[in-house]
């Protein structure tokens, strides 16, 4: 029992990081029908500048708010100097530029914050918590509270405000969004700055857990598309849902089986998913009267 | 109030429309016939900006709007209802009309919406619901109140009674009518003549990406090439 409870605690904290990483895919996807592979390295932005600046003596907490703004320049950048010049070029070849970015993030960090992993301590305290005979870490609460508090924002501002609304139209029909006024570029920005975000705070939040390295990126990217397409891609829900359930399979797959095949499993799982369920678990079919 | 000059453009190295220019009126409905593929949409969709013209000017109240991309386009006070309606599916009929006056800060986006739901009653009656669960008929109505929301100046409206049953397509044409009595610059593109030229002041037809006859709609009405290759008769 308390060994359950272990495994099901360690897979909703590391399912949490993957759901933040799905629902920024999500959000550029569903509004430019972009995939974008750096979102992984987002995650590693946020955890490399809190390294950083809190190496450099600044307190954690601004130490965090410096990543995500970071980050979100980054993200900024991203859309003005590799995927905007692209045009109108099919999604495929912009998916393929992000790659490129991807890569390009990686080997900057790479030079620098060198090739060893970094960590910061818990913010809290290294002490964990004993639930029912589980140990679960401290910041294991703040990994999921902070991805309930993130994921909330993300819902408030697109069901609440008209940027987010405006969002959610460009998403629906792109044709319609330009002939209502939206400006396409602007939704772009704030998709591509939001997406940012999104991935730094799951990075500040996880690195305490998982440390980083230039790379943790890759597999992150990774688990979090097979995430957004196991909830369905395009779904923000289907995204929390499809990260937390990666997780959780992840998480017992390396307990009850052997963490040698965690991978293995998790996309296994995901593979088998969308053989019974193409469009993933709350994915929308695209139905529409005409 | 439009003055479209010398417009030419298409899709790629395919060049669509060829030298064309038209022009509405304050408080005129002016009518774009022709068959399919004769250049309509792609008129439209040049004026309205999504997409270039390779020749050719655009005016609206005499100042160039050619150079502009398609947003600031609406915020100048022209809006244009596409082919096939493009509502907004999975957002609510309110929101879809809250997303037309989306250059609008002010506040009385509620008065407006009012007056769309005073103008297509059947709306006011979904407002909830989902756009893309409307019929046909209803998402059409949608499309021109969204287009309404932002107060345009110039309303263009790309085949509104394309797959609709008879009563909705005179239930349509009719407030279409009214709008333009009431002030507002129309430009009605249709496949089906008749029902357009009934209602217009003038009207325009266009073959192969050319315009071939312009001349009030009572004229073109009467016209015997015309009644034989558009009119079905």
């Amino acid at each position: 029992m308390a060994e359950l409870l272990q495994y099901i605690a360690t897979g909703i904290t590391i399912g949490s990081v993957y759901a933040l990483v799905a629902l920024g895919f999500t959000l550029i996807y569903n509004c430019s029908g972009i995939v974008n592979f750096a979102q992984g390295e987002f995650v590693m932005i946020g955890g490399m500048v809190t390294v950083a600046l809190t190496a450099y003596g600044l307190p954690l907490e601004a130490a965090a708010v410096g990543a995500v703004g970071v980050s979100i320049v980054v993200g900024i950048a991203i859309y003005i100097l590799a995927v905007a010049p692209a045009g109108r070029a099919s999604p495929v070849t912009v998916i393929i530029i992000t790659i490129g970015v991807s890569i390009f993030l990686r080997g900057a960090a790479q030079v620098l914050f060198g090739k060893q992993f970094h960590g910061v301590k818990p913010f809290l305290s290294e002490q964990p918590v004993m639930i029912l005979g589980a140990a679960v870490q401290s910041q294991a609460f703040l990994v999921i509270g902070g991805t309930a508090a993130a994921s909330l924002l993300f819902w408030i501002l697109l069901e609440r405000t008209l940027i987010g609304k405006a969002l959610m139209a460009t998403a629906a029909n792109r044709l319609a969004a330009q002939l209502v006024g939206i400006n396409l570029r602007r939704v772009m920005l704030i998709a591509f700055g939001g997406s940012a975000a999104i991935g730094a705070i799951a990075g500040i939040l996880v690195t305490p857990i998982t440390l980083t390295s230039y790379d943790v990126g890759t597999m992150l990217a990774l688990k979090g598309f097979a995430a957004a397409m196991l909830g369905g891609m395009g779904s923000p829900l289907g995204a929390m849902a499809g990260g937390l359930l990666l997780g959780l399979a992840e998480a017992l797959s390396a307990g009850y089986l052997s963490s040698a095949y965690k991978d293995a499993i998790a996309f296994l799982a995901t593979f088998a998913v969308l053989l019974l369920a193409p469009n993933g678990l709350l994915g929308r079919r695209s139905v529409n009267r005409v | 109030m439009l003055e479209v000059s010398g417009a030419s453009g298409g899709y790629g190295p395919i060049q669509v429309i060829h030298d064309l220019s038209v022009s509405v009126d304050k408080a005129e409905l002016v009518a774009l016939v022709g068959s399919n593929g004769a250049g309509k949409t792609t008129l439209l969709r040049a004026i309205s900006g999504l997409q270039p013209l390779t020749g050719g000017e655009i005016r609206l109240d005499g100042e160039p709007i050619g150079h502009l991309p398609a947003h600031l386009r609406v915020a100048r006070g022209l809006a244009h209802v596409p082919e096939g309606r493009q509502v907004f599916g999975p957002l609510s009929v309110e929101d879809n009309l809250r997303l037309g006056a989306y250059l609008n800060r002010s506040d009385n986006v509620s008065r407006k919406r009012d007056r769309v739901f005073d103008l297509f009653p059947a709306l006011a009656e979904k407002r909830r619901a989902a756009a893309g669960s409307l019929s046909g008929g209803q998402q059409q109505m949608l499309a021109i109140g969204r287009a309404l929301m932002s107060s345009p100046r110039v309303l263009m409206l790309d085949e509104p009674s394309m797959g609709l049953a008879p009563n909705l397509v005179d239930t349509i044409l009719d407030t279409v009518g009214q709008l333009a009595r009431d002030g507002m610059a129309i430009l009605l593109v249709e496949q089906n003549a008749v029902a357009a030229l009934r209602i217009a002041a003038r009207g325009y037809v266009i073959e192969t990406g050319r315009i071939t006859q312009a001349d009030n709609s009572g004229a073109l009405l009467r016209d015997e090439r015309l009644r034989a290759a558009y009119l079905g008769e």
